[in-house]
Formats: C-alpha cells, sequence, structure tokens
C-alpha cells in the first residue's frame, strides 16, 4: 500500500536495506526445501526434442560430451549434467567425455560420475574421460580432426589403445554432440558442428546463454535444456526425480519474489516521478 | 549428524571447511562490502584453483603431449616447446621482445581458427535462418516465424548506422521497435542470470542443510 502523500513509504522502498531482501530470499529457500511444495512442472518443447532426439539414437552410437563444471556452478550445472549423462549411459550411447575450458572440472567430473550408474558400460569400450586439455578452440579444432589428439585420458591411458577410439577417429565418426559447458557451448558450435556438416547438438543452457542459444534451434541444436528448470523437466521425462526436481519450489519462489519486487518498486517509482512532476 | 558423530575423516574435515568457507562468503550479504572472512575465502578459493590448474595443465601437456609425441618420434613437437618456452622471456627486460613471437602466432592461430568457423556458424547460417520465411500448416509457427523475421530486420536497422534517425524520420518507428526488442533480449538473459544465480544460493543452501547438518 502505498502513503498517501506517496513520500514515506516510496522512500522506505527505494531506499531498502538489501539484507531484508536477502533474509527473505534465503528463509523462503530454506522453506522450499524443508517442505518441498511439488508445483506442477510443464514440460516444454526443447527439453522433449532433447530427450527424444537422445532416445531416437540407436544404442551404440557415440556423443562427444564437452562437460566443463566448475567449482564455482557446480551446484548448478551438476543436476543438468547428471540428467544428461544418466540418460546417455540408461541408452547404451557410447561417450567421449572431455573438457576445454575449466582445469577444476576434471575433479567435479569424478565427483559426477560416481552419481551415475552406469549400468554394463566398460571404460574404454563404452566410455572415456578424456579430462582437461588445454588450448581453447585451437584445441577442439585439433580434437575433431583427430580424436585421440589430446593423447592421454584423464588416468594416463593412451586413447590410441582404447577400443572406442578404433570406431571414433574425427569428428564425422560422431553421432551427437552435447555441450555441458555454459558459456562455451557456441564454440562446440563453431569448431564440432558446422566445420562437420552441421553435426547434431543439444545443450545445456544455463538461463542466460538461454535466448543466444534459440536462434540454432533446431538445426544444428536439436534440444536445449534449460538449466535447473530444464533439468528438473528432463527427470520428470525420465521418470527419475533427484536433484533439479528438489530445487524447483526454491526457482519458483524467486521468480515469485522477483515479480513481487520489479513490479512494486516500478509503481513506487513512477507514482514518485509522477508527483514530482517529473517525465515518466 | 556425521558432522558431531566425533569420528573425524576427510570427509568429514571437508564437509566443515566447506561449511565455514561458505559462511565466510556469506558474510558479504551482512555487511555489504568485502571483509576479512570474505577475502580469506575468496583468497583461499582463487589459489587453490590456480595451483591446481597450473600442476595439472603442467602434467598433462609435459606428460600427454610432449613426452608422448616424442616417444613416437614425432620431434616436430620441439618446435610448440621452444615456442612455449620463449613465453618466459617476458620476465628478462632485455629479451622481452622474444615472448612476442609465440603470443603473435597463438593470437594469430587462435583467432584464424575461431574466426573460419565463426563467419560461418554465427553470421552466414544463422541469416539465413533468419531470412528464410518457412510457412507451414501451423498458423501459429507462421506468426512466429515472421515476427523473428522482422525482429531480424529491425534489429539490423537499429544498428544501421549510415541511416540517422535526425535526417531519415522514417526509420524512427523501426529503430524504436528494435529498441524494445533488444529491451525484451536483454530482459530475457537478465532473467536468466537470476535464476542461474539463485541456484548457486539454492546449491550452498542444501550443501549447508542435506550435507552438513544431515536435515532431511
Amino acid at each position: 500500500m502505498i502513503h498517501k502523500d506517496g513520500k514515506g513509504f516510496s522512500n522506505k522502498i527505494l531506499n531498502l536495506d538489501p539484507r531484508i531482501l536477502w533474509v527473505i530470499l534465503i528463509v523462503g529457500f530454506v522453506y522450499t526445501l524443508l517442505s518441498p511444495l511439488g508445483l506442477p512442472i510443464k514440460i516444454d518443447k526443447y527439453t522433449l526434442d532433447y530427450y527424444n532426439f537422445i532416445e531416437s539414437l540407436p544404442p551404440g552410437s557415440i556423443a562427444v560430451v564437452q562437460c566443463d563444471i566448475e567449482s564455482a556452478s557446480y551446484s548448478a550445472q551438476l543436476p543438468i549434467a547428471q540428467d544428461l549423462f544418466q540418460h546417455l549411459f540408461n541408452k547404451k550411447i557410447k561417450v567421449i567425455q572431455i573438457a576445454l575450458h575449466r582445469a577444476d572440472s576434471q575433479v567435479n567430473f569424478e565427483r559426477l560420475m560416481k552419481t551415475i550408474d552406469k549400468g554394463d558400460a566398460v571404460y574404454g569400450e563404452d566410455w572415456v574421460n578424456i579430462g582437461f586439455v588445454e588450448g581453447k578452440e585451437t584445441a577442439m579444432a585439433a580434437f575433431a580432426a583427430d580424436l585421440t589428439w589430446p593423447q592421454k585420458d584423464a588416468y594416463g591411458n593412451l586413447l590410441e589403445n582404447l577400443p572406442l577410439f578404433k570406431e571414433a577417429k574425427t569428428m564425422n565418426d560422431i553421432d551427437l554432440i552435447c555441450s555441458s559447458a555454459g558459456d562455451y557451448w557456441l564454440s562446440n558450435l563453431r569448431q564440432w558442428s558446422t566445420p562437420y556438416g552441421q553435426k547434431p547438438m543439444v545443450v545445456n543452457s544455463g538461463g542466460a546463454q538461454l535466448p543466444d542459444v534459440y536462434p540454432y534451434y533446431p538445426t544444428p541444436v536439436k534440444g536445449i535444456m534449460n538449466g535447473i528448470i530444464g533439468a528438473a523437466q528432463y527427470e520428470k521425462l525420465q521418470q527419475r526425480p533427484g536433484l533439479a526436481l528438489a530445487l524447483q519450489d526454491g526457482l519458483s519462489f524467486v521468480g515469485a519474489f522477483l515479480i513481487v519486487i520489479i513490479v512494486i518498486t516500478n509503481i513506487v517509482q513512477i507514482s514518485t516521478r509522477y508527483k514530482e512532476g517529473k517525465k515518466l | 549428524m556425521e558432522i558431531f558423530s566425533g569420528v573425524v575423516n576427510d570427509r568429514v574435515i571437508g564437509l566443515w571447511v566447506a561449511a565455514i568457507l561458505t559462511f565466510f562468503i556469506f558474510t558479504y550479504i551482512v555487511r555489504i562490502k568485502q571483509n576479512i572472512f570474505f577475502k580469506f575465502a575468496e583468497s583461499t578459493i582463487v589459489g587453490a584453483a590456480l595451483g591446481y590448474t597450473v600442476v595439472l595443465v603442467m602434467a598433462k601437456n609435459i606428460d600427454g603431449l610432449i613426452i608422448t609425441q616424442a616417444v613416437k618420434g614425432n620431434f616436430l613437437i620441439v618446435i610448440p616447446v621452444i615456442l612455449g618456452l620463449l613465453l618466459y622471456f617476458r620476465f628478462a627486460p632485455n629479451y622481452q621482445y622474444l615472448a612476442r613471437i609465440p603470443v603473435a602466432i597463438i593470437g594469430s592461430v587462435g583467432i584464424g581458427v575461431g574466426a573460419r568457423a565463426a563467419l560461418d556458424a554465427q553470421i552466414v547460417k544463422q541469416m539465413i535462418a533468419v531470412s528464410t520465411l518457412k510457412l507451414s500448416a501451423d498458423m501459429f509457427k507462421n506468426v512466429n516465424n515472421i515476427i523473428i523475421l522482422l525482429c531480424g530486420i529491425f534489429t539490423v536497422i537499429y544498428f544501421f548506422f549510415t541511416l540517422k534517425p535526425t535526417l531519415h524520420r522514417k526509420i524512427i518507428p523501426i529503430t524504436t521497435t528494435a529498441q524494445y526488442i533488444l529491451f525484451i533480449y536483454f530482459g530475457a538473459k537478465f532473467g536468466g542470470t537470476i535464476f542461474g544465480r539463485a541456484v548457486l544460493l539454492l546449491g550452498r543452501l542444501q550443501f549447508l542443510l542435506f550435507d552438513w547438518l544431515g536435515i532431511g
């Protein structure tokens, strides 16, 4: 409710101590974590296409996954990467994992793999973890031209001795590119997809990258997992409730809270300027 | 609760260190400025990450690339090794110019590799996708495609600085519309960023509640 003269209340709102907002956010988050509301989730077409594309791949197809999970955003990237890898292993799709931008992703990937049920997948035949390779886009281009270019995997094995690389020699032999690397998905497009005949891609995007990914859907980007929201939808599709679904209520709370804050501050701001006779 | 059970193992120590560093970072919220706890946690994270990266990259490059290639008889690997070593001349005041050679090569190769694919992937393919109006039986899709086409054209005109709105008044409605299109784009990006950051906070609270305190 706005104060009669519009000044007292509006001043309070416009000069609100940010700590109050933080307290409300944290209390809301803790509440939603401890008492999940179970709000309904609608599966969008980007997530559905992502899921369906992986479902359409025959067992034995080969996917290259760039999985750069940085420590600072581990909690945001973990559920998304978990959903992707679990689906790939469930579908018996062979996986070549490489990190090209964040060195700490090598240790984070090990943490991630401990949470994945790999079934009867054999290391070297069905999946390989190359680990972190320095060189950014130049390294990506070299890797695409010769998948054994990094020479050794994360555990010191020579790549050319691993059975998986007998059938996958260049990016031409790959059926799917999975980008689980936040901002770096565009370099996957530049170095792996476009030069190799628009190789199909699926992108795990953080919320901020989403508007940049849309123009590349549906070619070559076959599907987009939009952050935790997308991951929650994916878990629902896989019928495997996990971390993302647990975080979903908290995010819905943030959305509602932000809308309320934006609406109130804008009303106050506009009414204040109107009363002061300034241009809106 | 594992952390209060009296058992001391690497997991319990890890949980305590992570929880304490998390609280140190949260002190930024309480004081809304840098403080000694925040700086300590920040420096610890930066230092640990840098140390880990240096060791990993050195080990991978020396063992994985240089030694493995040399063992295979590919002695051309000596050239990048020499170029890499030249980078260290940056610290020798009289020979600093030598460091410019590898920097120039890294820069030019990087730009070349990036640009050849960027032109095709980000400009040519994008322009074709936006400018080709794909009509289908789905009316909603058609309207959507027309909106995308118009948004693309309007936004390009907005950045077409040869036509000054002050001189060519007919384009003012177009540039104004383009401005709003850009606002929507930035708003979507901002919204996405906020959600991304919120997940980070949620992740830390989840860690404190479930992993550290063992609630739930």
